[in-house]
């Protein structure tokens, strides 16, 4: 396993920038995601990384190893495609041993590596199968096969889960997860989806418009989105968003008045997580600003918890409460909402930059 | 082929089917005109003494003409002609087309005009190529015998020795293109995903070549092969231009024995015959189509 | 197992790539020269006086126009017109016929599978097999040497594979369409006149250059059911077969007026070729 240094690395088609030169570091044993929006350059970074694209700038480094310049076989990295690219002709057991027979290794050997890789996916009786034969989830299955059998130093993911049915996405996640942690493997895994990255990740790298916009564990991210963007990409509900003006350390909007110490005076884009818009019964009062009474429009019950839509002074504001306080919303009704204020974002509305603290 | 199935499927009864039967007619008249009914004409021919110039004296014979043909050495002779024929030519433009279909793929913007000029020969009528060859190979009037010339060789293209070689190497420069459009037309239809995973798991060219390529192109490669060998079987015109049959019966090929014995000696029955013959090897190449995919599916 | 390995970053990329690219590159060069340089050479020895010809290959001359004159003024121009006619009226035929007959076959399954590839066997028959008594039966009513003997042995051919295309065609078209225009108000004529004949037109269209190509270029059925006076432009060519230096110049001419015409239809047929080879030929 190893480390993985991305120098100003970046990718040019023509006159598009696709990826504008950026600066990485994977540490080694890790489990990294690069998430964000189609288009973003998450997947172009990762098959830079992979070597199935040139980049037009900059140098990859796995280990100590200078690889910019090398083919993808001679990296020493295995990847898992989104449609998972298995060989349609072959059985399980030869997809799977495909690469080590590429490199010559004794046939007894890559029996056993084969039998090893199946019986830690839990898959030895689908071996004598054609893909053609497999379920989606199981062809996936035989693609993680294929990528753990070469011992690699890097495993590459690209939207591995998007073409499984959902339940299927939920459950391969958590053995990927156990997998990564078995075989204290460097992973790299691209998704556009937030909330598997949220759960995958040790390091997050969002990204946007071919820049990477944040990195960090998930819950820094969470908690201190440095812009607008990943303040609301990530999280779901999606983030309220809400202008206003600050002056002498207190916020002015339509929609409510706080104090916000901290802040330049000036246009501010204030940022609440509906799991930070509560009942204002349920707050303690040194922790609630910004009270005011909402009607509830609609209630989403998720189980464990909801989604209240509420509409106040002609804008939609989300909150997210606790199973128990359920029974004491209706729809149609009014109630009082307060924001915690530990929880405060505050954006520069014309740059999107974060402000304060 | 969903709406084609849909089709087969479908066991309504009334006006589909009938509208289908009234406008499948017009089709199956004329089939059965120039098709079917001239193949049981041959074939009734063929067990009679059919010659021309001697109408009024057609007599049923049965399997003689058959049975004179274990024995013909001519067409022994024309059978062997064909059969090295075919299958020097086909082999070629297997290879040749397989080669070119692999490397213009990847050539960029320029890939549909060299891909138009390499098609050209394929439209040509075939007796003006066999014409094109006979004066290019000539050794007064033509190009290639006063290049070689430069180099020190002397070859007689149409001598007993190489004739039949020559005319396959015509039949290349012809029917390449057919094959290569054909192999380009499978390779563009292979899916991408598997190829980009055998780069990143380490499979060099020619391994990639070898175990992903060549094995998901075999249906492709089989059909291109039995449809010009089919073709390849009924040389005629090259043999017509150049030839004739020669230098002594070293180019005598089935379609043109037909010919002559048909309709330069007027011997109808035994052209007949012949070319009955001729139909067998074409049903046991089909056959041998069909077992080959069948073969390939459920493996 | 070798896990580091440790190419020199020379070797790899760059150096082999170039190597590679520059193989394919020349092979591709090699087979445009060989597949021009005849052409190059007939139009060459078209506009070459009489002595050039029987001169050396790279012998400097100066063009002239004598032999397109000589050949446009002779028979060949009406075997041109007799070819033209064989083609456009199998070609017609076969359109008609194989439209009415493949949209039956695509959309109701008339005759099952067996009519479906049966279509196609008449491709696999010898022409051998069906000359003789095509020959015969043109004998009898007085039409050998003549142009409907040729048509009726084109179509032997033509309408095969001209209704194997257009059953593909119509195969592609979803039947919602046709489905929609009927609940829509139309009667399946109007369906199929308003609806599936524009999306199958530029198909038909090619599979009709296709066709007239075939017949254009077939010598075998013109030489025997039309060698004489009825003959085509491909007989025509065959007749320019004696070694005098004299005739190559005509001869030259005659191939270009065959091929010409056929080489710029081919250039628009092509893509739609390769369409239907990969809708019904090659997956078939």
């Amino acid at each position: 396993m190893a480390e993985i240094t991305l120098t100003q690395v970046g990718k040019q088609f023509g006159d598009v920038v696709a990826v504008h030169p950026l600066d990485l570091k994977i540490a080694d044993g890790s489990f990294t995601v690069l998430v964000g929006p189609s288009g973003c350059g998450k997947t172009t970074t990762l098959r830079m990384l992979a070597g199935l694209e040139t980049s037009t700038a900059g140098t990859i480094h796995i280990g100590d190893r200078d690889v910019t310049a090398l083919d993808p076989k001679d990296r020493n990295v295995a990847m898992v495609f989104q449609n998972f690219a298995l060989y349609p002709h072959l059985d399980v057991q030869r997809n799977i041993g495909f690469g080590l027979e590429a490199r010559r290794v004794p046939r007894a050997e890559i029996r056993a590596k084969v039998k090893e890789a199946a019986e830690l996916l839990d898959m030895e009786g689908l071996l004598p199968r054609k893909p053609g034969a497999l379920s989606g989830g199981q062809q996936q299955r035989v693609a993680i096969a294929r990528a753990i059998v070469r011992e690699p130093e890097v495993f590459l993911f690209d939207e591995p889960l998007s073409n499984l049915d959902a339940k299927l996405r939920v459950e391969t996640r958590t053995e990927l997860l156990r997998l990564q942690r078995q075989l204290s493997a460097t992973m790299v895994y691209v998704t556009h989806d937030q909330e598997e990255a949220m759960i995958l990740a040790d390091e997050l790298i969002v990204m946007d418009k071919g820049r990477v916009q944040q990195a960090g564990s998930p819950i820094d991210v969470y908690r201190h989105p440095i812009n607008e963007f990943v303040a609301r990409f990530i999280g779901s509900p999606e983030i309220n968003m809400f202008d206003g003006e600050l002056r002498d350390g207190q916020f002015t909007s339509e929609l409510a008045d706080l104090p916000l110490p901290d802040v330049r005076e000036g246009p501010v884009r204030l940022g609440v997580r509906p799991d930070d818009v509560r009942r204002a019964s349920e707050l303690r009062d040194e922790h609630a600003v910004g009270h005011l009474r909402a009607h509830v429009e609609v209630v989403e019950i998720l189980g464990a918890a909801a989604v209240v839509y509420l509409r106040t002074g002609g804008r939609e504001l989300r909150a997210v409460v606790g199973e128990g306080e359920v029974d004491d919303i209706q729809e149609g009704h009014e109630i009082e909402v307060a924001f915690d204020r530990r929880r405060l974002h505050a954006f520069d509305p014309a740059t999107g930059e974060r402000l304060g603290a | 082929m969903k709406a084609g199935e849909q089709g087969l499927k479908q066991t309504v009864t009334g006006a589909p089917e009938r509208l289908g039967r009234l406008l499948v007619m017009p089709l199956l008249a004329i089939l059965g005109a120039v098709l079917i009914y001239p193949v049981l004409f041959t074939a009734r021919v063929s067990v009679q003494d059919y010659r021309l110039n001697a109408l009024d004296q057609v007599e049923f014979i049965g399997t003689e003409h058959y049975a004179s043909l274990i024995t013909n050495a001519t067409f022994i002779n024309a059978l062997r002609n064909t059969a090295v024929f075919v299958v020097t030519a086909v082999t070629l433009e297997l290879i040749l087309g397989l080669a070119l279909a692999l490397a213009v793929q990847r050539l960029g913007p320029t890939r549909d005009g060299v891909r138009s000029i390499l098609l050209m020969p394929m439209f040509v009528t075939p007796i003006a190529v066999g014409l094109i060859f006979r004066f290019l190979l000539n050794q007064q009037l033509g190009l290639i015998p006063p290049l070689l010339d430069l180099f020190g060789f002397r070859i007689d293209f149409f001598g007993p020795d190489l004739a039949l070689l020559s005319l396959a190497l015509i039949d290349v420069w012809q029917w390449t293109p057919l094959m290569f459009l054909m192999m380009l037309a499978g390779l563009e239809s292979l899916p991408k995903a598997p190829f980009e995973a055998a780069r990143v798991d380490g499979a060099s060219t020619w391994f990639t070549f070898r175990r992903v390529t060549l094995p998901l192109l075999r249906p492709a490669i089989i059909i291109a092969v039995v449809i010009r060998m089919l073709d390849a079987l009924r040389v005629f015109e090259y043999v017509f231009a150049i030839t004739r049959g020669g230098p002594g019966q070293t180019t005598d090929t089935i379609q043109y024995l037909i010919y002559r014995v048909g309709f330069q000696f007027f011997r109808l029955g035994e052209a007949s015959a012949m070319a009955y013959v001729l139909v067998a090897f074409v049903l046991v190449l089909v056959a041998v189509l069909i077992w080959l995919t069948r073969k390939g599916e459920s493996a | 197992m070798s896990r580091t390995k440790e190419p020199s970053p020379v070797t790899s990329r760059s150096v082999r790539s170039r190597l590679f690219t520059a193989l394919r590159l020349g092979f591709v060069v090699l087979a445009v020269i060989a597949v021009l340089v005849p052409f190059l050479w007939l139009v060459a020895s078209s506009l070459k006086p009489a002595p050039a010809l029987s001169a050396g290959p790279f012998e400097p001359f100066r063009p002239q126009l004598g032999w397109w004159r000589d050949v446009l003024a002779s028979d060949v121009r009406v075997s041109l017109v007799r070819s033209a006619v064989v083609g456009l009226v199998t070609v017609g035929i076969s359109v008609v016929a194989g439209s009415l007959g493949g949209y039956a076959i695509s959309r109701f399954g008339t005759g099952g599978r067996t009519l479906r590839f049966g279509v196609l066997s008449g491709q696999m028959i010898p022409p051998a097999v069906l000359v003789i008594p095509l020959f015969l039966i043109a004998f009898q009513f007085g039409l050998n040497d003549s142009l409907p003997a040729v048509i009726a042995a084109h179509l032997t051919f033509v309408l095969p594979l001209t209704t194997w295309f257009l059953i593909g065609f119509f195969d592609a078209v979803p039947r919602e369409y046709e489905e929609q225009a009927r609940v829509d108000g139309y009667t399946r004529f109007q369906a199929f006149w308003k609806v599936v004949l524009p999306q199958v037109r530029p198909g038909i269209g090619a599979a009709a250059i296709f066709g007239f190509i075939l017949s254009w270029n077939d010598l075998f059925y013109a030489l025997i059911l039309a060698g004489g006076q009825a003959r085509t432009l491909p007989v025509a060519i065959a007749g320019f077969n004696t070694f005098r230096g004299v005739e190559l110049g005509e001869m030259s001419v005659a191939i270009l007026l065959s091929a010409v015409p056929v080489l710029i239809a081919s250039f628009f047929v092509q893509r739609r070729l390769i369409q239907g080879l990969g809708a019904g030929g090659l997956k078939g």
